[in-house]
């Protein structure tokens, strides 16, 4: 009876997870772009409509995993690449797990080396598990199909400034019809030289630096009018995201969400649409 | 009388005493408390009782005398720098790092280190810090983010021990590579009582849902542990040799696991019964119970008053062995019913009636909804612990075949976590 009663089940579960996994693959999902919350931290994930996967930060802890556990599918366990903005613990942090867990196609960074033995453990974990490592820079471009991920910066000079946050890698997707930019932790100074070479228009922004005060100007916002932005920020001491950045945002009509008080934020785009799914309230 | 009852009021007198000395009752009222208990609950003649109130005093004055003997020497509140030995493998939250550090000489005492998210401090390791320590909430010396640590030495620690924190890492990890992260939370709490990287949001559900006992190692799991080795053993070779190996095993496994009091118990009670077995004498719970108690509370006799795990997995034991037999006449069960859920229930029931008091004057709440969630869950937790079991195994041949068993177990995982989440909200 017990035997019984627990193969049917066990059955039932099996069909459940089957057929599951037949449905999901004849839907084809569309281009989604999720900000995962990860506390005080950055962390993107673009998953193209075939399941290509590319991760744009990765928080400072581990809890990126448990947001990759409710976004990815049980089995999948490969993640195309893996890019940090800059080598600062809030970015790579929860990367060094990531790698430990999933399998990873190519890791990207902009050169830079980080300080201490986090970075210098990290880094070993990379060669360890013979994970390629590639650099880039501003004009690298990643091209898959008719998408593309366009790098922006850093130039050299802003890879050599002082602040590490300026050095950041900035991505732009473009594909299906909308513009995403990924601008790390860069500040005025960056967003300048970005301006200055660039034709800036976007519609969705992530937001640099948690929100800080000295990122996202208004003469950058003027140019990249973002619909969508969205601060990866959770408990700190630095005030992120500042009121003055809200207000920024606010002013130019810009809808803005927060990982802090949104949960995850998810992006599905199609055709130039895009709808916004969130884990908490909004 | 017969020589394992005089052990068993030996034992029992002596915790007594230890309990009434660390719950600071006066002497007197706990000789008087003997006295009373001797006599008139248990009638033993008047001999007896006061060779018995002689124990109980005994019982008292080691606890005081242990005491003694390990009083802190830790200023507190005032920055010092400190040097000591990590006794426990760190423990990797997803906040912070907590690292047990044994202190060395001219400080004493234990003390908790909570560091920033990864670390690469390990078992063993000699570490100097300055820090201000504070006292915790739950009586545990702390210091928070310490600074300029250092690692000055290293392998100070147990080699045995080492090892097996090893042995258990490289098994999480093969879970963690085919689990998603809350799924492998699970699993490694439910075969390897690794509590680390449950979240605070799920530890409260499973607060909340009454379920924290099953699905972080616990009796119920150690005994599925020892039934399935001894009958794989048995399969393999002769008793004989099933009965020496799980007799190392056991051990091995409390050691593996960071030997919490609940994992302690159950591997003592285990070896118990494996003995009584080999010996084909009569398993007596109420003696193998109190000897364990007696052996714990002799290493450690301020576990008894201080660790809420020990008294809760005791008391959990009780009710099953004592108020599960009386449940069970009383409603006159007949047949299981579907998945068990009768016999599941009235277990259930039984060990939260016998820990509600501990809860109550513990943590204030109860958890009204725990016996739902229990029977629901339950009957899985084997076939769980056997799936997940032989994933960790397939990680070593094939990562494909480890991804697929790793599926199948996801499902069983998934189910448990949405019954703990979902009698976890706040009800009332």
């Amino acid at each position: 009876m017990k035997f019984l009663s627990l193969s049917f089940l066990a059955l039932v579960g099996f069909n459940v997870i089957v057929w599951q996994g037949v449905i999901e693959r004849n839907t084809k999902d569309p281009l989604a772009v999720h900000f995962l919350d990860v506390g005080q931290g950055d962390s993107e994930l673009i998953v193209f409509p075939d399941g290509v996967k590319v991760l744009i930060d990765g928080g400072p802890s581990k809890e990126i995993l448990f947001e990759l556990g409710e976004v990815l599918s049980p089995t999948d366990r490969y993640i195309d690449l893996v890019m940090i903005t800059h080598p600062q613990l809030d970015h790579y942090g929860g990367i060094k797990d990531v790698i430990e867990r999933y399998q990873i196609g190519a890791f990207i960074f902009n050169g830079e080396e980080g300080a201490g033995d986090a970075w210098d453990e990290f880094k070993k974990e990379l060669r360890e598990r013979e994970i390629p490592i590639i650099v880039l820079g501003e004009g690298d471009k990643i091209k898959y199909g008719d998408r593309e991920i366009n790098i922006l910066s850093p130039t050299v000079e802003l890879l050599a400034h002082r602040d590490l946050n300026e050095g950041s890698l900035v991505a732009e997707l473009v594909g299906d019809g909308i513009k995403a930019l990924f601008t790390g932790d860069i500040g005025l100074t960056a967003e300048a030289v970005l301006l200055e070479k660039y034709d800036m228009d976007i519609d969705v922004l992530k937001v640099a630096h948690h929100g800080s005060r000295y990122s996202t100007g208004m003469d950058f916002l003027d140019e990249t009018t973002p619909l969508i932005s969205v601060i990866g920020v959770g408990e700190n001491n630095f005030g992120h995201p500042t009121e003055a950045t809200l207000q920024r945002l606010s002013r130019l009509g810009s809808t803005t969400y927060r990982t802090d008080e949104n949960g995850r934020v998810s992006l599905i785009i199609e055709d130039g649409k895009v709808g916004v799914k969130t884990k908490m309230g909004n | 009388m017969p020589l394992h009852d005089k052990a068993f009021y030996f034992s029992l007198f002596f915790i007594i005493g230890t309990l009434a000395a660390g719950f600071d009752l006066r002497i007197w009222w706990a000789l008087l408390g003997a006295l009373l208990i001797s006599k008139i609950f248990f009638s033993l003649s008047t001999k007896r009782t006061l060779i018995f109130t002689v124990v109980c005093f005994l019982g008292f004055f080691y606890l005081h005398f242990y005491d003694v003997l390990h009083k802190d020497v830790i200023p507190l509140g005032e920055d010092a720098r400190f040097g000591g030995v990590i006794v426990e493998e760190p423990r990797e939250g997803i906040d912070s790092t907590r690292v047990t550090v044994k202190l060395n000489e001219p400080h004493k005492g234990e003390v908790w280190l909570y560091t920033s998210p990864g670390t690469t401090l390990e078992y063993g390791e000699e570490i100097t810090f300055e820090g201000s320590v504070e006292i915790s909430p739950g009586g545990v010396n702390v210091i928070s983010y310490p600074g300029e640590l250092e690692v000055v030495g290293e392998g100070k620690g147990s080699s045995i021990r080492g090892a097996l924190i090893g042995l258990k890492n490289v098994l999480i990890a093969k879970l963690e590579a085919v689990l998603p992260a809350e799924h492998a939370a699970l699993a490694s709490g439910l075969l390897l009582g690794e509590r680390a990287e449950f979240t605070d949001e799920f530890e409260e559900a499973m607060r909340n849902s009454g379920t924290t006992h099953i699905v972080a190692l616990s009796g119920y799991n150690i005994a599925i542990l020892v039934l399935a080795i001894s009958g794989i053993f048995s399969y393999l070779w002769n008793r004989r040799v099933a009965f020496y190996l799980s007799l190392l095993i056991i051990p091995g496994f409390v050691v593996m696991t960071g030997a919490a009091p609940s994992v302690i118990r159950a591997g003592i009670m285990g070896l118990i019964l494996l003995l009584a077995e080999n010996q084909s004498r009569p398993f007596s719970p109420r003696n193998a119970i109190v000897l364990t108690a007696l052996g714990m509370i002799l290493l450690d006799p301020r576990i008894g008053v201080d660790d809420v795990g020990f008294q809760l997995s005791f008391a959990a034991l009780l009710g099953i062995i004592y108020l599960y037999p009386f449940l069970e006449k009383k409603f006159n069960i007949q047949n299981e019913g579907f998945l068990s859920w009768k016999k599941n229930a009235l277990q259930a029931a039984s060990a939260q009636i016998a820990v509600l008091p501990i809860i109550l004057s513990t943590f204030g709440f109860f958890s009204p909804v725990a016996l739902i969630s229990n029977v629901l869950i339950l009957e899985f937790i084997p076939v769980t612990m056997l799936l997940a079991f032989i994933t960790t195994i397939l990680g070593f041949v094939s990562f494909h075949l480890s991804l697929i068993m790793g599926w199948i177990s996801s499902v069983f995982l998934g189910y448990e976590i949405f019954i703990i989440k979902f009698f976890g909200l706040s009800w009332f």
